[in-house]
């Protein structure tokens, strides 16, 4: 981590910690878009994070602005920034002007339709991508798909052009189907990406796994404070084996889906980093569910209430590990790779020493 | 966010990583390619195997040069014994004294110990058997009522140590024993001394059949057996201290999650080219959960290298790493062809047969959480 990263992700730290309270997220759930945060947000850079320069972002390392997402996670902040970052990333990348304000990415998963063509210095967009995150409060919708195989095209369309059918995710966040047919975006508003969209798509699905372990070490921490506080029996529930044992279990998995989403990183900044995110949505999606039960289990009633703020997380936890891929798309893909490679050149594939 | 529990990213370096080809080279060149077993730490013995790998210098990499030991990394390290783990190389006779004994010795042996026994193990010559547990005393190990009572020259040993792998057919056992009755502090008065398991009169090792059918674990019994005074390990007293830091050692490598490894190998050679989407998502699943595993383990090499005491990191690997190896032999047999063939079956009941194990040795699943939990203050 370089030491702009460090500054930006401490500044972010005291932000959400001071900002991103209870009574933002609940209100954030009822319908209102925490437009002040968002403001401070944009102050501080943070949807911007890994834009270049010259587009007025920061430029950080991909890996080092998606790791800032431990934090969103953390607060279970409700805005777009996952998304945001990502997006102005890829547009300041391919030189198109960003569109400014929160963003949602349309990058249609399996089910879904969108598809591009190029008329002259136009692309037409037909077909829908459903349950898009953040559409409803986005104040431009990037539409991200294949106009041929293998090269993944950016669009950008107003929300109006586009939204169907407005709903929520198990978060509470609003998300949206988004459809069009033979939708025309002029040059200027739309640019080849440089890459696949399987690239694409891999990205925004490390971005819900960093933000499931950061998700992972909160609910841990509040899971760990309530059984030192919480008093049966004449003593703090923390002194039951059983109790005890069910959180060790826990900070196994926040370990693993912290050290699973931070290695994928790390080879994201090395450059390949193909398997490392299907592993870190993978585990981190698995450890989502498991750690989501046991944090409940350990809260009891209290934790079912709507006044705990534990259901900020584990809502989010069970959003996120669905987002982008649920963990049985990710492991199957690496086990057609593994099938692929072969039985004796197994333990080369897991080691990446072929 | 909690500080407790962190797992620095850490990677092999290059000179570790350069290890690996001559390590494959090695092993197909020694063993060939007959079909393997996994590399079961308490019953792959093979001492020619364990002299050819020390004539390598690929035992005590990490210890000084006076020692014969090869001043190399535990990243280096790290990187032989997991080729030869997941290669299934029979490396169980001189396991516990590379791992174990032999960094127990450096830390707290006499001179006279370590110029005996290091160069010995490190020529893959000199095997040494853990002697903690005892009939009554097993996850309580503070309790172990085996005594040895100062004589002139040395100590008197009277008790039964349980569970000692390869005590019967390997050299030395670091005993754990009382040379205090316990009083106030259970942990005091605890001392360790090495037994020579090959000549030490009123010494009778028995061996215990396991449920797979191995006679792999033994019944030590002595009785007034005479240790020399050249053989205590530290300072009388200090037991408790130095058994603490050997378990350190004992639970976060990487045979903590490869002990069922050749199942998921067996496995993909089953299914083949064209997995379904169910049997690819369960080897990746597989993938998923040894990749991470073993990132979390590099992480604890890391630690060990930087001279950092990473005991309860150490235990949640061991604890992550063992549920995974218990669970991959459950799941496989579900997904495996039915035409599957016999080496398979053979590879997944050898398994199955010894997967009880893997869950109890070096610390019950159940003591690990416990520690976990301690370094979560939740006691």
């Amino acid at each position: 981590m370089n030491e702009t990263t460090r500054m930006v992700e401490e500044a972010a730290e005291r932000l959400l910690r001071e900002h991103c309270t209870k009574e933002l997220v609940d209100a954030a759930e009822a319908g209102t878009f925490p437009e002040a945060l968002w403001r401070q947000l944009e102050e501080m850079g943070l949807p911007l994070a890994a834009a270049p320069e010259a587009a007025g972002g920061t430029a950080l390392p991909l890996a080092d602005a998606l790791g800032l997402l431990r934090l969103a996670g953390a607060h279970a902040l409700p805005l777009p920034l996952a998304d945001s970052l990502l997006a102005n990333a890829w547009l300041g990348a391919a030189g198109l002007p960003l569109p400014g304000g929160p963003l949602a990415v349309a990058l249609p998963g399996s089910g879904d339709t969108l598809r591009a063509e190029r008329q002259g210095d136009a692309l037409v967009l037909s077909g829908t991508v459903r349950g898009v995150s953040f559409a409803p409060w986005a104040r431009t919708v990037v539409l991200a798909c294949e106009s041929t195989p293998g090269e993944a095209v950016l669009a950008l369309a107003a929300p109006e052009e586009l939204l169907l059918d407005a709903g929520r995710n198990l978060a509470g966040e609003p998300t949206a189907a988004v459809g069009c047919t033979r939708l025309a975006i002029d040059a200027g508003r739309w640019t080849a990406a440089g890459c696949g969209l399987g690239t694409l798509r891999a990205q925004l699905a490390l971005s819900r796994a960093v933000l499931i372990s950061g998700a992972m070490q909160s609910i841990l921490d509040l899971s760990t404070s309530y059984a030192l506080e919480r008093r049966q029996f004449g003593r703090p529930i923390a002194a039951f084996q059983a109790v005890q044992q069910q959180l060790a279990v826990l900070a196994g998995e926040a370990a693993a889906a912290l050290r699973a989403a931070d290695g994928a990183l790390e080879a994201l900044a090395a450059g390949d980093a193909d398997d490392e995110i299907a592993v870190a949505k993978a585990r981190a999606g698995e450890a989502a569910g498991r750690g989501a039960e046991i944090a409940h289990q350990v809260h009891g009633a209290m934790g079912f209430t709507h006044e705990h703020r534990l259901h900020h997380r584990t809502r989010r936890l069970w959003a996120w590990r669905d987002e982008h891929g649920h963990e049985a798309e990710w492991q199957a893909r690496l086990g057609r790779r593994i099938c692929a490679a072969g039985p004796d050149a197994l333990w080369a594939v897991l080691t990446h020493s072929a | 966010m909690g500080q407790a529990l962190t797992f620095d990213p850490v990677s092999l370096p290059e000179e570790a990583e350069a290890l690996r080809g001559d390590v494959r080279r090695f092993v197909a060149e020694t063993l060939g390619n007959e079909h393997r077993r996994n590399s079961d730490f308490g019953a792959s013995h093979d001492p020619d195997f364990s002299r050819a790998l020390g004539a390598r210098g690929w035992i005590g990499m990490t210890w000084p040069s006076r020692y014969g030991g090869g001043e190399r990394s535990f990243f280096e390290r790290y990187v032989v014994t997991e080729e030869l783990l997941a290669a299934g190389a029979p490396v169980g006779a001189h396991w516990i004294a590379d791992r174990q004994s032999g960094p127990l010795l450096l830390r707290y042996g006499t001179e006279e110990q370590r110029e005996f026994f290091l160069p010995r193990i490190v020529r893959g010559e000199c095997f040494f058997s853990i002697g903690m547990s005892e009939p009554d005393s097993g996850s309580d190990l503070a309790s172990v009522r085996t005594t040895a009572t100062r004589v002139d020259g040395g100590w008197v040993v009277n008790g039964t140590k349980l569970w000692s792998s390869g005590a019967h057919r390997n050299h030395y056992m670091i005993t754990l024993v009382r040379t205090e009755p316990q009083g106030e502090n259970r942990h005091a008065g605890l001392s360790q001394l090495i037994v020579d398991l090959r000549d030490s009169e009123g010494l009778t090792v028995r061996p215990i059949a396991n449920l797979a059918g191995d006679a792999e674990f033994n019944e030590v019994v002595f009785e007034d057996c005479f240790v020399p005074e050249n053989r205590l390990v530290g300072e009388p007293g200090n037991g408790w201290a130095q058994v603490t830091s050997e378990l350190g050692y004992e639970r976060s490598g990487p045979e903590r999650f490869l002990s069922a490894f050749r199942v998921f190998v067996e496995l993909v050679r089953e299914i083949g080219p064209e997995p379904t989407e169910h049997q690819a998502a369960v080897l990746g699943r597989f993938a998923a959960h040894m990749m991470t595993l073993r990132k979390m383990s590099i992480s604890v090499a890391g630690m060990l290298q930087s001279n950092r005491n990473p005991v309860v990191e150490a235990a949640l690997v061991k604890e992550l790493g063992n549920n995974f190896e218990r669970e991959l032999p459950e799941i496989a047999r579900l997904v495996a062809p039915a035409s599957a063939s016999a080496l398979f079956r053979r590879t997944l009941e050898d398994t199955i047969l010894h997967a009880p194990s893997f869950t109890i040795r070096g610390g019950t699943r159940e003591i690990l959480r416990g520690m976990i939990a301690r370094g979560l203050g939740l006691r």
